[in-house]
């Protein structure tokens, strides 16, 4: 079992030891740009669906991912295109980071023809079998047994693929998720769980919902490895996350993978966040952010310049406005879909 | 084009809030993510972030306004490369805001039928045949009736809950603190 490295104390923001500086040569210059990139979409993405929302274009919960982005990407980067990804209802982030249209993502949210569930599924329930992205799913926790059951499927089919299992530290105290990792760990399954520790499930922090507030740990019960990551920090996200995926890869089963992360925006839409104080989210803000964090790697690494990255923030802004255009001009579905997409005869 | 920032809706029922505070004054630039005002409704108070890069050219809403209709303009931007004061002379358009109201209107009785059943058909069909007699009908309240919220009515029940019996207690108050929807 790999020994757990010692945890960074979550309430002082500035891990600085632990952070990649620049000069880090284990990624090229061109992977960090399509971080910059990649994280960036995710960013602007969500701030306009967070507008969208505001204006009645999306209907009932939305969940934002700003924040986060460094998990999604870092660990996306790890994996080839033909293994499973399955996460909770905080998913547009890991739809965009798996290759999905913007397009598609954003019609969906907007409950149009054109979205992933031709706009029958919304915001947390949308999925691509071309992109091997088995959904967002709305109840708290039941992603991990199906992202199990993928990886069961993977070992039985003999095809070497594992399965990223994501999923939030709210969910992490779910029965079933305890049951799916002893069944894992049983069966030497090849998924990764990766848990998104943004701090708060809903309004309550893991201090006063967890026992053992060391959730990389939560697998010691079926002998499943686990560290703690910088989830803040793209590179370190890779780092582990490419030795959790060879490790599930290779037949050597489950590995859990704690991503230490923050959520600037509320739990949903509604959520004024008043469990937390601004000085919390500030110090985040200013201080740990993922996408500065890489922009600043790349200008004083001299990676890129000013004017490479400005290039970037507008194109990524015209894909997201073209993404938000398009979102609200493809038309609603028909009422004979009520019928449609109900039960698939396997 | 100057860019018109809208009263945003944060919940699917919110139609009207309070313009709490203003984050930012004519002449400030404004980045995407940044804090521009505080509105408040009769849940909450929440912050309002920008979206858009620009430079604040015109508030239209003043710190204090009650009852600000969701989608309303309350601010301007200006744009990249442009003056704040051309872009504050320009009349706000919200032709989405008209398009997204618009939308929760409610829709005509027949397109909620199923698609079998044509609109003409509908209405002569008789209502189907109850398989069992009807329940007594509730006898009428006399008494007085107050309006209040699903989230008030929880609040009061459990109160008075606790005021009957001492042994009776709430267990996660925090789950009660949240304010938000799911």
């Amino acid at each position: 079992m790999a020994k757990p490295a010692t945890k960074p104390k979550v309430d002082a923001p500035a891990a600085k030891s632990k952070s990649s500086q620049p000069g880090d040569n284990s990624v090229t210059p061109d992977q960090l740009k399509s971080f910059y990139r990649d994280m960036l979409l995710i960013r602007r993405f969500e701030e306009r669906a967070g507008q969208l929302y505001g204006m009645g274009l999306i209907g009932g919960f939305c969940h934002l991912y700003i924040g986060q982005e460094a998990v999604v990407v870092g660990m996306q980067s790890t994996i080839n295109g033909k293994d499973a990804v399955i996460t909770s209802y905080r998913d547009h982030g890991h739809m965009l980071a798996c290759g999905m249209d913007p397009k598609g993502v954003m019609s969906e949210l907007t409950g149009r023809r054109d979205g992933y569930s031709k706009g029958k599924g919304g915001s947390m329930h949308m999925f691509s079998r071309e992109k091997n992205f088995y959904g967002g799913h709305g109840i708290v926790g039941a992603q991990v047994p199906i992202g199990t059951g993928l990886a069961f499927a993977h070992k039985y089919n003999g095809n070497k693929n594992v399965s990223l299992t994501y999923f939030g530290d709210g969910s992490a105290n779910q029965g079933q998720v305890s049951e799916a990792m002893n069944m894992a760990a049983l069966w030497k399954l090849p998924v990764v769980y990766i848990i998104e520790n943004n701090r708060y499930g809903m309004g309550t922090s893991v201090e006063r919902s967890t026992a053992i507030t060391d959730l990389y740990k939560h697998g010691q019960a079926f002998g499943i490895p686990g560290e703690p990551v910088d989830g803040m920090d793209v590179l370190a996200v890779r780092a582990a996350g490419e030795k959790a995926v060879e490790h599930a890869r290779s037949g050597q089963g489950p590995y859990i993978l704690e991503m230490q992360t923050y959520r600037y925006r509320g739990h949903s839409m509604s959520d004024p966040a008043k469990y937390r104080t601004k000085e919390e989210v500030d110090k985040y803000r200013s201080e740990r952010d993922p996408i500065d964090h890489v922009r600043k790697l790349m200008l004083e690494g001299k990676t890129a310049d000013e004017a490479t990255l400005k290039a970037i923030d507008g194109e990524i802004r015209k894909t997201v406005n073209d993404a938000a255009e398009f979102a609200q001009h493809s038309p609603e579905p028909d009422p004979s879909e009520l019928w449609t997409d109900v039960l698939a005869e396997a | 084009m100057p860019i018109p920032v809208l009263m945003p809706a944060l919940s699917p029922t919110m139609t009207e809030g309070k313009l709490a505070k203003w984050h930012v004054k004519v002449g400030d630039a404004v980045k995407a993510g940044q804090v521009i005002c505080e509105i408040e409704t009769d849940k909450a108070t929440m912050e309002v972030e920008a979206v858009d890069e620009g430079t604040v050219a015109k508030i239209l809403v003043e710190e204090g306004t009650e009852g600000v209709a969701v989608n309303t303009p309350i601010v301007i931007l200006a744009a990249e490369g442009e003056s704040a004061e051309d872009a504050a002379k320009s009349t706000p358009a919200a032709p989405k805001a008209a398009e997204a109201s618009a939308k929760v209107e409610p829709q005509p009785k027949a397109e909620e039928a199923p698609p079998a059943a044509k609109p003409s058909e509908e209405k002569k069909a008789a209502p189907p045949a109850p398989s069992s007699p009807a329940p007594a009908p509730e006898p009428e309240w006399k008494g007085k009736t107050v309006r209040m919220t699903v989230r008030e009515a929880l609040r009061d029940a459990m109160a008075e809950e606790m005021r009957r019996d001492g042994n009776v207690f709430l267990m996660g108050e925090e789950v009660a603190q949240y304010q938000g929807a799911y």
